[in-house]
Parts: structure tokens; C-alpha cells; sequence
């Protein structure tokens, strides 16, 4: 469903603000893809044409070559302060395990090197029913844990801070659907990761890395045919996603676990 | 489109996330992916729950229960509704009125099944609605098909509810739907079981265009200031216009501290502006780069210079508690992001299932309260009535949320 880019972008806008101004430190996470790049699009208007926050790369080493020169050309576009989590993959993992425990360490050893106490992530509540389950502003303990059946309250957007050793997610995009991020892209000019345009008769609709995504058949070779093919499809955003597949309840495991 | 926010209230088990279930169904706005992993998690309950399109925990599905709101839309007559589904259970009131502040509309399911009916909860979700300024009320009178689809039984809920309402909102309207979520009756088209109802089906109703929240209705400038940023060696103000509209050089009020100020530059979406045009984000220069002295404030509200609004430390409120208290003599308010230590005395406690007041002053739990509030310092508070966004705030007792206030004056 189409809804009002404005709308969005001022809710997003105000929220990233009220994140800014209510935490000490703050980052974002930057996965190349369509959403968080949008976000920072997004940040971009709100701060006067600068990202004001560090964003992070989790980097296992297996993302798509094109996602790496895609980082390196935006960040300098935008004259960014990326960090980089590095994980390590090992040949056994796959899925749960890669997705669950060993980019979420990574993140860890990151955030507390840092000391980040609010951590910017740009899922969105379409994706997914357990991110329909999410707050704008969310707690994970020490251990990244989601104590998903005792939410803080977050009523008119008082925001509460993490209690000790944990930190708050802060979904900006929340509220946005698939298409939305597309027809944003499209209007505001935001650079997009070359992943997402047909070649060879397939695309990718969703952005893991090289292990746990798949392409879709599409003919798609530019925004304007993905708003178009979107407007036709019946299909799950995700459906290329390994993890979200395996098992009922798994992505439900996997945020309770701190994943993204 | 708009995205139109409805929140959907009543006692658990009447129906909540069976009915956002099939109108997705209905609407066509559920993936195929969805309704078939909803038809594999309903094989626990022996028959197709529409439920669990909504409910996705574990614990939700395997309990038959929703336990934390969750979020689903659906497109109709140039619409896009946004339901906004909550637990009805007396325990979770604390993350139904979360979700409760953020809606247009109040979608109020009571069941019909004789021994469901309207209960404690359903009004006491209807009087929490009311008091969070929400005026547009459905209410979707389910489970037609458990009476016969009989008009008597409609009648007589409606006419309950609506004395209810009568007497715990000053501004409101409602529209009276009879349905069968589970059947799927007059949620898009009308059923030809109750052709003695002549109103719209519930989508048609829910799409119409409603009644503005309470005190949103005056043109006054209030810039709600969020935070600041560094512009090369000036400090900006980030905030949003809630109201009015501002032009470089107006001379402007800084409330609390009540120091006037103007207007050296302003900044919309990143973009240099001589007037702002519509409300929303905006940065803002002071003369003299007179910004900077407020970089560390919380809760700072920009007004025109004339403005007769003054900050306040004393006002009266009424109070609902989700937290389980007996009493109440001091607590942390927040108000437009500022946290500021109160002194409370409560003048006297209402029934929130009835709306009377009660004899009793230790129930506060699930009940609202009129109080005096006295503030450690003056904040910037305003009636709920006349401006909503000042005129309402957070409580916190020991550093946990444990309710919420609307201000009935500040005089």
C-alpha cells in the first residue's frame, strides 16, 4: 500500500531527532540495502544535509561484491563514519546460527567498544508479523535480548532509556511498507545498491548476503519497473530469505536472540 | 493516501484480532504466504482462526490471546486503514493505551453472545479512548450470528454504550455496526441476514472522513524544540511546527524560560526558508546566536512573541493509573520530552468501568483520578482542551511508567 511520502518522512525525521536528543550515543546500521540507505537519506534532510551519527557495517566477509563498492562510494558521497563489525563466517554455519549468534557478537563487541547506548535499525513492519510486534523505540538487555512480552510503554513518543548494559533500537521506518521505500528512492534521487535491478532475468527483492539470499525471477531494471512489478506480486518481501523459511517461530527467535 | 490510525478496544475474547483478520481477508491485503502459515499455526485450534493473522508470538497463538499490539492495513475508497490490534486483557492495559495514543479512530468490538456483552473492560477501554482525546468512535456490535442476527440484541447494547459514552466524553460520535467478524458479516458488504440495519458496513464507515481530535483546532505557534545541532559555528533549534506557522525576523517567546528571541534563519527538510508553509520539521537560528543558550533544555516550546501562554508549575489533571498503585504523593511527569518531579494530590478517584466516582480513594489501579499537580520547576503546560500536545503527560513512579495525565486547567 502506498502511503503519503511526507507523512513518512516527517515521522521518520522526528523520530531520528528525538533519538539524537534523548540518547548519548548513537549509530546506525547499514546494511547497503534499500531501507537503511533510505533512512539515511532521511537523516540527510533532517540534519541539514549531514548524517550526524557513526553507521556500522556488520561484515561477515561474504556480502555481494556490489554491496562492497556501493558502501565505499556512498560513504564517501556522504562523507559517512562507517564502522565495520567484523565476524567471522565459518564453513558449518548457516542461517540461525550465522544470522543469530555470530553477527549479533560481532555487533556486541562493536557496540561496547563504543558505547553505544541507541542503535538506529531500519526494519519495517510490513516485512514480517513479528515486526508488526515492534516499538519505534525498543529495549534489548546486555545480552541483546528482546523481552518482547514486557515492551516499555512509548505513549506520544516519551521514550524511555535502556536500563543497565542494555541499549534502545530505534526503527525509524517503522511505520513505511516495500513500496513506500521505492517510491521515496525514486522521488528524493537515493542512491540504490545495483543488486535490486534485473540482470539476467533475475533480481534481488531483499538483501542478505551471498549465503542466505536468493534472487527472484524479475525482468525489473529500474525503480520504475520494481514500483510496477510490486504493484503486480502477491509474494512475501522476505520470501528469499532463508532464515525466515526453516522453521515456525524462527524470526521470532532469532530478534528475541538481538538479531535485526 | 493518508494513513488513517484505528485502534481497535474491548474485552478480550469479543473479537479484536478475528475481525482485523478478515477484513485483511476481505480486502485482499493479506500475502498468500500469510494466510498459509496462519492456516498451519490455526491447526492447534481444529478450525481456520483469522487471528492468527495478527497474533504471531508463540505464546499467542498457543494461548488464544493477543499479549502486545501489533499492526495491519488495509486499502478502502482511497483510504489506507491502519489497525492497530491490542490486548484485551485487564493486565495489558498498560500496552493498549500505548498504542491507544497513537489512533484517530477507536474501533470498539463488544461480542453479543449472551453472557459476553458489554463488560467492565469494554467500558473501560472506551472511557480510556475518551480520555486520550479520541472523538470518533465505532462500534462494531459482534457475534450477530450467535443471537439470530436479532435486532433486539443490537438495541440494547447500543443503547447501553451510547449513555456510557454520553457521560464520559464531551465531544464525541459514534456509529453503531452490527457484525459477525468470524463470518464475516457487513465488515465490506452488507449481509443479507440483517437487511433490518440501513447504516454503512463497517469499511465504508471506518473510511469516512472523521472529526479532528480534540484541541487541534487553533493556529497559533507552538514549535515543540526537540534537540540542537552544530551549523558551522551557530547553534540551530531542531523542533516542529504543531501549530501556527513562523517567518524569518518574528519575534519570537522561549517558553519555559520566557526569554524573547528572533527569528535569524530557518531550515525545512534540509532546504534554507524565508516562512515555513505547512507544519513539520524545521531547524531555527535566534539572533545573535541566542540558540545556544538553550542546547541543554528539555522541553522547550517556541511562541510568537505576543502569545498570553505562560509557563506554570501548578495545574489540575485527571489521571489514569496501569500501574498498580494504592496511593500516589509524588511522581516523575513528562511532558513534550521533559521529565520534571511532581507533588500529586489526588482530589478524588473515578471508576473507570463506570465513570462515577468512587468512595474509595486507595483503588487507583485501572481507575482515573483527579489530582493537583505541583511541579519542581514550571514547564510548559497548556489545557488538553486548547493545545493536545501540551496538555497531556507521562507518569512514572521509581522510574516506571505508571500512567498517564490529560490537564484539565492551569489557572
Amino acid at each position: 500500500m502506498q502511503q503519503d511520502l511526507a507523512q513518512l518522512e516527517e515521522r521518520s525525521a522526528y523520530i531520528l531527532r528525538a533519538a539524537l536528543s534523548r540518547f548519548d550515543n548513537v549509530a546506525a546500521l547499514w546494511s547497503m540495502g534499500k531501507d537503511s540507505t533510505a533512512m539515511l537519506a532521511v537523516a540527510r534532510k533532517a540534519f541539514l544535509g549531514r548524517v550526524p551519527f557513526p553507521v556500522i557495517h556488520i561484515d561477515n566477509g561474504i556480502d555481494f561484491p556490489e554491496s562492497y563498492a556501493f558502501r565505499d562510494e556512498v560513504a564517501r558521497k556522504w562523507g559517512l563514519k562507517l564502522l565495520i563489525a567484523e565476524s567471522e563466517i565459518k564453513p558449518e554455519m548457516s542461517g540461525f546460527s550465522c544470522c543469530g549468534s555470530n553477527k549479533t557478537e560481532a555487533l556486541k563487541r562493536l557496540m561496547d567498544e563504543h558505547g553505544f547506548d541507541a542503535l538506529i535499525v531500519s526494519i519495517r513492519r510490513d516485512e514480517h508479523g513479528i515486526r508488526a510486534k515492534e516499538r519505534y523505540v525498543s529495549e534489548r538487555d546486555r545480552n541483546f535480548r528482546w523481552d518482547y512480552k514486557n515492551q516499555k510503554t512509548e505513549m506520544w513518543d516519551g521514550y524511555s532509556k535502556a536500563k543497565d548494559g542494555g541499549h534502545m533500537r530505534i526503527h525509524p521506518l517503522l511505520d513505511w511498507n516495500e513500496i513506500d521505500v521505492w517510491n521515496y528512492t525514486k522521488r528524493n534521487k537515493v542512491p540504490i545498491n545495483p543488486l535490486y535491478y534485473s540482470s539476467g532475468g533475475k533480481r534481488y527483492r531483499s538483501l542478505g548476503c551471498t549465503h542466505c539470499t536468493s534472487p527472484i525471477r524479475s525482468g525489473a531494471k529500474s525503480i520504475d519497473g520494481i514500483i510496477r512489478e510490486l504493484g503486480n506480486t502477491r509474494t512475501e518481501e522476505r520470501a528469499g530469505r532463508e532464515q525466515d523459511k526453516e522453521k515456525k517461530y524462527v524470526m521470532e527467535k532469532l530478534r528475541a536472540l538481538g538479531y535485526m | 493516501m493518508i494513513t488513517k490510525r484505528i485502534v481497535l478496544l474491548g474485552h478480550k475474547d469479543h473479537g479484536k484480532s478475528t475481525l482485523i483478520g478478515n477484513l485483511l481477508i476481505a480486502t485482499g491485503s493479506a500475502s498468500k504466504e500469510r494466510i498459509e502459515e496462519a492456516i498451519g499455526a490455526s491447526a492447534v485450534a481444529g478450525r481456520f482462526e483469522p487471528a492468527m493473522l495478527l497474533d504471531s508470538f508463540e505464546e499467542e497463538r498457543n494461548g488464544g490471546l493477543t499479549i502486545d499490539s501489533t499492526r495491519a492495513q488495509v486499502e478502502h475508497e482511497g483510504a489506507i486503514l491502519e489497525f492497530i490490534d491490542v490486548p484485551g486483557h485487564e493486565e495489558l492495559v498498560r500496552n493498549m493505551i500505548n498504542s491507544a495514543s497513537y489512533a484517530d479512530v477507536a474501533l470498539l468490538v463488544v461480542s453479543a453472545r449472551r453472557g459476553e456483552r458489554i463488560t467492565a473492560q469494554t467500558k473501560r477501554h472506551a472511557f480510556i479512548a475518551a480520555m486520550l482525546g479520541i472523538r470518533r468512535f465505532i462500534v462494531a456490535i459482534n457475534k450477530m450470528d450467535t443471537v439470530g442476527y436479532a435486532k433486539s440484541s443490537f438495541d440494547g447494547i447500543r443503547k447501553e454504550l451510547d449513555a456510557f459514552l454520553e457521560r464520559v466524553s464531551g465531544q464525541w460520535d459514534a456509529e453503531f455496526i452490527p457484525i459477525s467478524a468470524y463470518r464475516s458479516k457487513n465488515l465490506k458488504g452488507r449481509a443479507r441476514e440483517m437487511t433490518w440495519y440501513k447504516g454503512p458496513t463497517l469499511l465504508d464507515a471506518l473510511a469516512e472522513p472523521s472529526a479532528s481530535r480534540a484541541g487541534d483546532a487553533m493556529d497559533e505557534l507552538r514549535i515543540m524544540v526537540q534537540g540542537s545541532m552544530q551549523q558551522g559555528k551557530r547553534t540551530l533549534l531542531l523542533g516542529r511546527v504543531a501549530s501556527g506557522s513562523v517567518h524569518v525576523n518574528d519575534s519570537v517567546k522561549l517558553l519555559p524560560s520566557g526569554n524573547y528571541s528572533v527569528v535569524a534563519s530557518l531550515f525545512a527538510g534540509s532546504r534554507r526558508r524565508k516562512s515555513t508553509a505547512v507544519h513539520g520539521n524545521v531547524a531555527i537560528g535566534l539572533k545573535d546566536d541566542a540558540a545556544a543558550a538553550y542546547e541543554d533544555d528539555d522541553g522547550v516550546v517556541i511562541y510568537k512573541k505576543r502569545t498570553e501562554v505562560d509557563s506554570v508549575s501548578m495545574f489540575r489533571a485527571r489521571l489514569f493509573f496501569s500501574a498498580e498503585l494504592s496511593r500516589i504523593n509524588e511522581a516523575d511527569v513528562a511532558i513534550n520530552g521533559a521529565r520534571v518531579h511532581a507533588k500529586i494530590r489526588i482530589t478524588g478517584v473515578i471508576d473507570a468501568s463506570t465513570g462515577s466516582a468512587m468512595h474509595r480513594t486507595d483503588r487507583l489501579y485501572l481507575n482515573a483520578a483527579d489530582a493537583e499537580i505541583a511541579l519542581d520547576r514550571p514547564m510548559c503546560v497548556e489545557p488538553f482542551g486548547r493545545f493536545q500536545e501540551l496538555g497531556r503527560f507521562l507518569v512514572y513512579t521509581k522510574g516506571e511508567f505508571a500512567g498517564f495525565g490529560i490537564v484539565s486547567s492551569t489557572s
